[in-house]
């Protein structure tokens, strides 16, 4: 769970598995972490999730539609960890961004929760994905 | 349209409960009828009477409906299931609403009645990636959503946990509400801490519970020998859904373009407001709903909570059937229980929670997806 997770300078991450188990996975590339979107030709639009259904701003179909990468970094709007869910371990923390490709995506906090961290307004990066493929961002500048 | 909701005017005529309480062995039936007997007691009406029904509900599984009112008469009306998340109480109002106002029926019952079954929710077996749904539930969905507006505004940790301290205080005088305690401050943040700064006196109890509300039109009423001075006139009735909004938080603006479309059609504004229920789940919902309904400026509904502008007795009394912090939130009863809540106080028959002076009312709820739905009612002139 991340409440006591790992050293995030060794380049890993770890969130609260599906099954209730912790899992360990390598770091990919930022901006793979950051999800896909999908850029709509038609409108212009880029949004988050990647999905092939149409598009939610202007409802042209799969035939305007391409995956694209979103930008790895943005800036925490909010977050809150969670002492007690029903099906997973806790605590862990769950953030709200606004990446700089301009999405609003949630992921979870790569790193324990301390006090003043994470903060509203601070710089983050997506660090990866982890179990269950959830984004998930720790700050965007070395820890220590 | 002659009448604010349709081609004529609807009329809520009766209501009735059966109080919201913890899961117990009682069956879904029960609460129903409950409350649908107490319903058309109150209007004075039997049930051959009514010309259809709509039966909000969320959790208890395929067609409920028959097999609980059935039992009432098999007089072969029309019954149908509506289901909208936490608004479909909300929703099957606006159904007989629109059955009565369209001209199409005479009397219309809506019925919400769930007990907390496990929920299946479609959005899980929709094909698209939500890659984190599994770990915010809508418990950390709101405490996202007080840590952003605590930094926007300023508000501090206690003064939302007011919301749930006048909360508990009105549910304590409603006979039909799931906590009956009034609560101090601190008790509202004794710990533990559920998520982000929320405990669990600022959570909505989830239980079970049932609510019917009964629509007539003005034919009905005068050939049927309703108590017209105890009706409330229905003015507005209005249902949106999520739009894009810029990475704006949903919730508020989903309410704020329901809201105001619902004030414009019953020709009201926000200060001509008295008793306003809204979907207070959590604490943080009531204030960024009443900021988006205007009924106070953007950031400040925290310092209208504690200056006291939302108690009973208030400016405008919010929430005071308990809201959903207190009274509870059966799902499928909920929007139809907060009906139940304004027209009593717009009749006078609010007992220890009547507003004073109470003549407009307004009742909100939004549900997953996202939906809102929101109506006015007024007090007959």
């Amino acid at each position: 769970m991340t409440g006591n997770a790992h050293p995030a300078d060794r380049g890993q991450t770890r969130v609260p598995a599906s099954d209730g188990g912790d899992t360990t996975v390598e770091r990919p590339s930022p901006a793979a972490a950051g999800g896909q979107g999908v850029h709509c030709r038609a409108c212009g639009s880029t949004l988050w999730p990647a999905q092939q259904y149409g598009c939610e701003r202007c409802g042209a179909d799969s035939t305007d539609l391409h995956l694209v990468d979103l930008a790895g970094t943005g800036r925490l709007l909010s977050f809150a960890t969670v002492y007690s869910h029903p099906d997973l371990p806790t605590p862990y923390t769950v953030v709200e961004v606004a990446l700089d490709s301009g999405q609003l995506i949630r992921g979870v906090w790569a790193e324990p929760a301390s006090p003043g961290h994470p903060a509203v307004g601070i710089r983050v990066l997506a660090t990866g994905t982890g179990a269950g493929d959830r984004t998930a961002f720790r700050l965007d500048e070395p820890l220590r | 349209m002659s009448g604010p909701v349709g081609a004529r005017d609807a009329w809520v005529v009766g209501v009735g409960l059966h109080p919201y309480q913890r899961a117990s062995a009682t069956p879904y039936v029960t609460l129903g009828l409950t409350a649908t007997r107490q319903a058309l007691q109150d209007a004075g009406l039997r049930w051959p009477q009514v010309d259809s029904a709509y039966i909000g509900t969320a959790l208890l599984g395929v067609a409920p409906g028959r097999e609980m009112l059935r039992f009432l008469g098999a007089t072969g009306l029309p019954i149908s299931q509506v289901e909208n998340a936490s608004a479909s109480g909300s929703t099957a109002f606006r159904h007989a609403v629109q059955d009565v106002a369209s001209g199409s029926c005479e009397v219309s019952v809506a019925i919400g009645v769930d007990k907390p079954e496990p929920a299946r929710l479609a959005a899980r077996s929709s094909g698209v990636p939500a890659l984190i749904d599994d770990v915010v539930n809508p418990l950390t969905h709101f405490a996202l959503l007080m840590q952003s507006y605590m930094a926007q505004t300023g508000a501090t940790v206690e003064q939302i946990a007011g919301v749930a301290v006048k909360n508990h205080a009105n549910g304590a005088l409603n006979p039909n509400a799931q906590r009956q305690k009034a609560r101090t401050l601190q008790e509202v943040l004794a710990p533990p801490l559920v998520a982000g700064h929320l405990t669990r006196l600022q959570c909505t109890p989830i239980g079970e519970g049932a609510a019917a509300v009964i629509v007539a039109s003005d034919d009905a009423i005068g050939r049927l020998g309703v108590d017209v001075r105890r009706t409330v006139r229905v003015v507005a009735s209005q249902s949106r859904s999520e739009m894009l909004y810029d990475n704006e938080n949903f919730d508020a603006a989903l309410t704020r373009t329901t809201g105001a479309a619902a004030l414009e059609q019953a020709s009201v504004g926000p200060h001509d407001l008295d008793v306003v229920e809204v979907h207070d789940a959590f604490t943080i919902e009531e204030l960024l709903y009443t900021e988006a309904l205007g009924l106070a400026p953007a950031g400040e509904a925290a310092h209208a909570v504690q200056r006291g502008e939302f108690d009973i007795g208030g400016r405008v009394a919010v929430s005071a059937s308990g809201g959903l912090l207190a009274m509870g939130h059966p799902t499928g009863p909920t929007g139809l229980g907060q009906v139940a809540e304004v027209v009593r106080q717009l009749r006078g028959e609010a007992g220890a929670r009547q507003h004073p002076g109470a003549a407009t009312g307004l009742v909100h709820m939004v549900g997953l997806g996202a939906v809102c739905v929101v109506h006015v009612l007024q007090r007959r002139q």
